[in-house]
Order: structure tokens, then sequence, then C-alpha cells
């Protein structure tokens, strides 16, 4: 029987890998042919474009940028109310605030991304006709709702992170006087550290890949690079969805395949270097103590 | 006792008065009374369960870091400070009696990081010292364990690289380097082959003078070795002292 359970396992794990490899291999292969200057820039000069000084009509360097600036405020918007809420969570599981909070934390995570746009296409029309009449779908807008998107998994990936440590650790803290805040700030904190990264890894895919909630939110298909907070904005997601729906030519169905596999390599790099930092920070924290300890022995 | 006290040979620096102390609905310790003298190895015995490692823990409040804890009774304390009520204590100033009354736990509880990091980061977080002192404290505390020689070249290695009894020195070390007034030794010689548990009980004899101590062991000839008082526990109450 064990045995059994154990091919079923390992089958299971090959059809993920399959699926895996297929998915990528098909971009891949749709998408790496249109990989050039043209796809970025199309017609317009490249310098030109990146410094901003010619807009950009056909091509999806725009999306690119606005995916990072929407993935780089959202991630900043969720990131510390996350990871407070995980510590706090972690804190005390058994307390009923923490029952109640976590139950909010799941219900937020379990509401799709639609309803989270149409939440902040209704908070224009309220602002709108409250006290910001100005209020339109902007950059800060759909940050805002992608923030609260993500924020129950930085929250989860936290409190899964620092509730697996064992309690030895915090109480050895506390035995040598630490405080409570110097003891998750110093000790719990650093050991969580790959969950909570893993968690914002997750976080910043889930906000990079999201269409619905920026289509509501700010998202548009030619607004250029983006102009500020209050702005809207392209989206590599939004580019991929736009053309791939509405096509009227094989190149621009091409370029649907072209975005796709570059918001694949854009949040590949992105998960590569937070790995690298986590790497580095991995490093002993009294680092330059290493040679004033060798000069003393000597 | 009263006749050393009179003789003004011993000052009693701890009292515990009617301490009763469960978690949850389980009963660990029902009114017990004792005091510690100054400079003394006090040691409590008893069966497994008993509440020892619980009534040490009573001593720096380290009980409160566990869920469904409740104490009743007083314990003072006579610290650098002043006269300290353990019991009445706010939480703010937890810390500072958890520093004041260090403890070594059974098991080496090692901070993660290397060997200096186990000794630099309290010493750095708690007691605020710059690098410069810390690391002229560490290399004392060292040489006071009599690990330094053992160390002194490879200060940088991973902490858990050390021997069982090396890790317990460290823990003491680490201890020491805060500069307690009362250690609490919770049966500190538990994990550790006997060669390592002469080199931790010569460690404890040579510090006798300097601290109170409060230690935790299951083995009568340690107890006959290491203890000025001893006290033993058992149907959760100290029957005899």
């Amino acid at each position: 029987m064990s045995r059994l359970i154990g091919y079923w396992g390992r089958l299971c794990a090959l059809f993920i890998i399959s699926i895996m490899l297929i998915l990528i291999g098909f971009i891949l292969f749709k998408g790496l042919p249109t990989l050039e200057l043209s796809l970025f820039f199309g017609d317009t000069a490249p310098l030109a474009a990146m410094m901003g000084l010619q807009p950009v009509w056909e091509g999806i360097w725009p999306a690119c940028v606005g995916t990072l600036t929407v993935v780089l405020c959202a991630v900043s918007l969720a990131s510390v109310p996350g990871i407070a809420s995980g510590i706090w969570l972690a804190s005390a599981p058994d307390k009923p605030a923490q029952k109640v909070f976590g139950l909010a934390v799941d219900i937020l995570a379990g509401i799709p991304s639609i309803l989270m746009g149409l939440f902040g296409f209704s908070l224009i029309l309220l602002l709108r006709g409250s006290f910001f009449p100005q209020a339109n779908a902007s950059l800060l807008l759909a940050s805002f709702c992608l923030a609260l998107l993500i924020l129950p998994y930085i929250a989860c990936a936290t409190q899964n992170a620092l509730s697996s440590l064992p309690k030895q650790l915090s109480v050895t803290g506390a035995a040598l006087g630490m405080t409570q805040w110097q003891v998750t700030y110093r000790l719990l904190l650093p050991q969580a550290k790959s969950g909570i990264m893993s968690g914002l890894m997750l976080a910043i895919g889930r906000a990079a890949e999201d269409t619905a909630v920026i289509m509501l939110t700010g998202a548009v298909a030619n607004a250029g690079l983006p102009g500020g907070l209050l702005q809207r904005f392209e989206a590599l997601p939004f580019t991929i969805f736009y053309y791939s729906a509405q096509y009227q030519s094989q190149q621009e169905l091409n370029m649907a395949f072209g975005a796709a596999l570059v918001l694949l390599i854009l949040t590949s790099i992105i998960f590569a270097l937070l790995a690298a930092i986590v790497r580095g920070r991995n490093r002993s924290k009294f680092g330059p103590v290493k040679s004033l300890i060798k000069e003393r022995i000597c | 006792m009263l006749e050393l006290l009179g003789q003004g040979k011993v000052e009693v620096v701890g009292h515990l008065k009617n301490v009763s102390i469960q978690f949850a609905d389980t009963k660990i310790l029902r009114d017990v009374n004792l005091q510690l003298l100054k400079g003394q190895l006090h040691m409590l015995t008893g069966p497994s369960g008993c509440g020892k490692t619980t009534l040490l823990r009573a001593l720096n409040r380290l009980n409160d870091c566990f869920d469904k804890h409740e104490m009743s009774g007083s314990i003072s304390l006579k610290l650098s400070e002043g006269d300290v009520d353990v019991h009445l204590l706010a939480h703010k100033h937890l810390p500072l009696l958890r520093r004041k009354v260090g403890m070594v736990f059974q098991i080496p509880n090692l901070l993660p990081g290397s060997i200096i990091d186990n000794l630099l980061l309290p010493l750095k977080v708690v007691a605020g010292l710059d690098l410069a002192h810390a690391m002229a404290r560490c290399e004392n505390v060292l040489i006071q364990v009599k690990l330094w020689d053992e160390v002194k070249d490879r200060l940088n290695h991973d902490a858990s690289s050390l021997s069982g009894g090396q890790q317990q020195r460290l823990c003491l070390a680490r201890t020491l380097a805060l500069e307690p007034e009362i250690l609490l030794l919770d049966e500190p010689t538990a994990s550790l082959d006997p060669e390592n548990t002469e080199v931790i009980e010569e460690l404890l004899e040579s510090l006798k003078q300097q601290y109170t101590m409060v230690m935790v062991s299951h083995c009568p000839a340690q107890t006959a070795r290491l203890a000025d008082k001893v006290f033993r526990l058992d149907g959760q109450q100290v029957i005899s002292d």
C-alpha cells in the first residue's frame, strides 16, 4: 500500500512538472521569435522611448514599466502591514482577537480578484460623490487594490514561518533579558526570513499577473509610461489580455505571446533578485568582527 | 540556617512564600516556601514532573512565556537594584529581572549563528555594549568558563559545531556575560557525558563564591558534591530542606 502511495506521489509530481514544462515551452515557442527591439519599442527609437522623450505606440515598453511600478507600489503598500499582521497572528494564535483576525485574513485571501477590482471601482464612485470629486482610476488606486489582494499571502507566510520556529528560541531570548520586540526582531524574524521571502515572492507573482483588478482600477491600452500616481498606466497582463482578446492581425497576437514571455522573464528576474538578497543577508550580522577577532588573537 | 544568620555569615537574597503555580487546570506547585542564601548553591531535587523546572522558572518569571500560567504567593529577591517583589513586577520590568537572574537550560539552547554571535547578540541587544566592550567581555567570560583556548581560533564557526559540553559552557558564558546576580541552572549536565559533567561541575564549584545559584539535579552524587543546601520537592511541595 505504501509503495502504491509512493508511486502515486511521484506520478502527481511528474504531472505538475510536465504541465509546467509544457506551459513554459509553449510560451517560449510562441514568444521567442517575437523578442526583438520592435516588440518593446515599435517604431520609436529605443533610447528616446526609455527616456520618455517619444511615446511608444506599438510596443510593450510602457506596459513593462507600468507593471514594475504597480507591483513595486502594491508590495510596498502591503509588505509592512502584511508582515506586522503575520507577527501579531503568530504571537498568540489561540487568543480570540487573533482567531477573528485570522479568519478575516483567510476570507480576504479567498476574495476573487474581480471583486477586488469592483471594490476599487466603487471606491472611486464613493470618493467622487463625497470629498474627492477628482477621484479617478489611477496607478495609486490599482496599487492599493492589488495590495489588499496580496496582503493575506504575506500575512499567512509570515505567520506560518514564525509559528514553525521552535518555542525554545523565544524562551531563550526572553531568558537572556530580551524584550518581546527584541526577541521577534533579532531572533525570530531572521530565522523566518526565507519563509517570509517566499510569501513576498508569491505576492509579487500574484500582483504581476493580475488583470481583473487593474482593468477596473487604472490600466488602459495606450497610456504611455506611467505619468504619476494619479495617472492611468499600461501593464503587461492587461496588454496580454487586450491583444489576445481583440487582435486584428497575426502580428498583434504574436505581441501577446511576446508580452507573456516578457512577463515571465520579468517575474523570474524579480524572484532571482529576492533570492540573492536573502542569500546575501544570511551571512553573519557581525561580519566585521572577524577581522577584529583575528587582530586581537594575533 | 537561623544560627548562620545570627552569626552574620550568610545573607538571605531570596524568599518564596506560599508559591503555588498551575498551568491551565494542572496544579504544578502548592504552597512552596523557601529561602535562598547569598553565594550558596541551592539544589532542587525530586522525581520527574514534581515542578523543579517550574519553580526555577518562577524565579525569573519565565513561566510567563507559557500559556495559561497562573501563580499565587510571593517571591522576593534581593538584587543590586534593591528588594524586588518578583511576583508583582510589571511586564516591562521582566527583561531586567531575567538579566539579573540568568538561566542555563538542560539542553544547550544556542542562538542561531556563530560562537561569537551567541555571545555578542545579547551583549549588544540587552546590555547595549559597543563592539569593543562586548568583545572584551566575551573574552573574559570565555576564559572564565575555560572555553577560550578551545574556541579562540574559530569564534566565527557555527556554534553548533561545538561538542555538547562546549555548547553548554558557551551557554553558561553567554549568561555570565550579562553579569547576573543569581544563576538558575536547570540540569545543566543532564545531556552531557561524565567528562564534560566533571568540567561543568568544577566550573560551578568555582563560581559559587560569586553567584547565588539554584540548580536542578536528578543525580544524588552530584547533589552531594555541589549542594550547599538541598530542597527536595515531592507532591507539589518542598518536603525537606
